[in-house]
């Protein structure tokens, strides 16, 4: 388990980085996060993050009810 | 922490199993003891050599079985040289062929279900094969050099050698001023061709009041005495040898005690508590611990244990789902956000941020799963665990079997 452990978190650390410096190479190549979330908004991205969410809470409150009778 | 005994002796198991097969190649492919290397032979010493014949001779039956430790042990004790010794011995492995081919060689007798052989097994000269291997193993080192040289017999006779080492109070005292304690006297070294049946110094303990008696005078006694006592254990385990309790200073009372032997019929009653039986086996710790249950003990703790586990596991689960479910909306965003990169984004800076943000969103889904089956995989499974050692160290016991 301890070594699965140092693995994962080797991992983990290893793509976080990879993540980190993509993007940071995008800011640095002209990205530009209002030209993002406009374009996101336009493909309905925003929208089916913002539903796939309401899904999740609505799904945590059913749960909850059914666990503790609420 | 209580792995760690398990784990050294599995270790030291497998390390003996390899040992073995590879003395037993080498064997089988004409070894030679001056082929043996020296970090072979420095490796073992007599107590691990008798320790390893004693598990691998368990084929003969107890009272052989001993007889021939008892005859390596003395070979031991009558070197000055151990490790040269060894060296001529090459390995128990190969003793154990040597005895295994003699002992086998007339007798078929491959069940350990009685302690003790039966009367027809014996040669018709009363000396078994097996020993007269042994024997000339020993002779081998003899003419090496390696042991001393038997001491002549005396002017008596050799049944009276082997009566009067254990009953003449004024040849104890001689024989207790003449060697160390330590050291088997010459009388005892006797090699084992006396008469009758070819057993070492039979005695009783009657004898030990000082009074020699003739060996033929009690015939009778004799063929009982012919028979090591030994404690009903048929199961293999590791022999602990240590010195005759007085050996120091009382060389007459450890011959008495280094061939007690007895009827088989009084085996229990003749094998003395005191585990002075021959080469001094501690036959206390030959005894497998087996585990007892307290009942009483056992229905309490599962009462208590099974409602307690059982809640502190669905307590555990709580956080093992919380994770899950964050592992699994995480992954779910990382790829909505990778397929929507390559869906509308036209600008490479755009997809690159994207890009390295479904990374980011990958390695936390990736703790999240881990985390989540660390919980059930690690802290649940531990926790079981932890609740079966207790319940194994508060309600059984060890009590030793016999």
């Amino acid at each position: 388990m301890r070594k699965m452990w140092r693995v994962i978190i080797a991992i983990v650390l290893i793509m976080i980085l990879l993540g980190i410096v993509g993007v940071a190479v995008g800011f640095l190549t002209g990205a530009d996060t209002a030209r993002i979330y406009q374009t996101a908004e336009d493909n309905n991205l925003v929208n089916l993050l913002m539903r796939y969410s309401e899904w999740i809470v609505q799904v945590y409150q059913t749960y909850k009810a059914a666990f503790l009778g609420a | 922490m209580r792995e760690s005994p398990g784990k050294k002796e599995s270790v030291q198991r497998r390390f003996f199993r390899f040992r073995r097969i590879f003395l037993d190649l080498y064997t089988l492919s004409g070894y030679n003891s001056a082929d043996c290397t020296p970090s072979e032979v420095t490796t073992i010493n007599k107590q691990k050599f008798l320790t390893e014949l004693g598990k691998l001779l368990t084929f003969m039956y107890e009272e052989d079985r001993l007889r021939a430790l008892e005859m390596y042990s003395r070979m031991f004790e009558e070197t000055e040289d151990e490790r040269a010794l060894l060296q001529a011995l090459v390995s128990p492995t190969k003793q154990a062929v040597i005895v295994a081919r003699a002992y086998n060689a007339n007798i078929g007798r491959l069940s350990v279900s009685s302690q003790k052989a039966p009367a027809e097994d014996r040669d018709a000269n009363g000396v078994p094969d097996y020993v007269q291997a042994i024997e000339t193993v020993r002779e081998a080192a003899v003419a090496a050099q390696i042991l001393r040289a038997p001491a002549p017999p005396a002017e008596e006779s050799v049944d009276e050698n082997q009566m009067t080492l254990f009953d003449g109070e004024a040849d104890s005292e001689a024989d207790s001023e003449a060697e160390p304690a330590e050291t088997p006297s010459a009388e005892s070294e006797q090699p084992e061709t006396a008469q009758g049946d070819g057993e070492s110094a039979p005695v009783s303990s009657a004898d030990e009041t000082g009074e020699e008696v003739p060996a033929e005078s009690e015939p009778q006694s004799q063929d009982e005495n012919e028979q090591i006592v030994l404690h009903d254990e048929p199961e293999v385990t590791p022999l602990t040898w240590h010195a005759a309790p007085g050996s120091a200073n009382n060389g007459t009372k450890e011959k008495i005690e280094y061939f007690t032997l007895g009827e088989e019929g009084a085996h229990d009653a003749a094998a003395p508590e005191t585990h002075e039986t021959a080469f001094n086996i501690d036959t206390a710790a030959m005894k497998k611990p087996r585990r007892k249950a307290k009942v009483f003990a056992l229905i309490v703790y599962i009462l208590f244990a099974i409602p307690i586990t059982l809640a502190l596991i669905a307590l555990l689960l709580i956080p093992a789902l919380l994770f899950l479910g964050l592992s699994i909306g995480t992954i779910i965003c990382g790829v909505v956000v990778v397929s929507a990169a390559f869906q509308g984004f036209a600008v490479f800076a755009d997809i690159m941020v994207l890009l390295g943000v479904a990374l980011v969103l990958f390695a936390l889904g990736l703790l999240f799963l881990w985390t989540a089956i660390w919980f059930v995989g690690g802290v649940i499974v531990s926790l079981v665990h932890g609740v079966a050692a207790l319940c194994d160290k508060w309600c059984y016991k060890e009590v030793l079997e016999g």
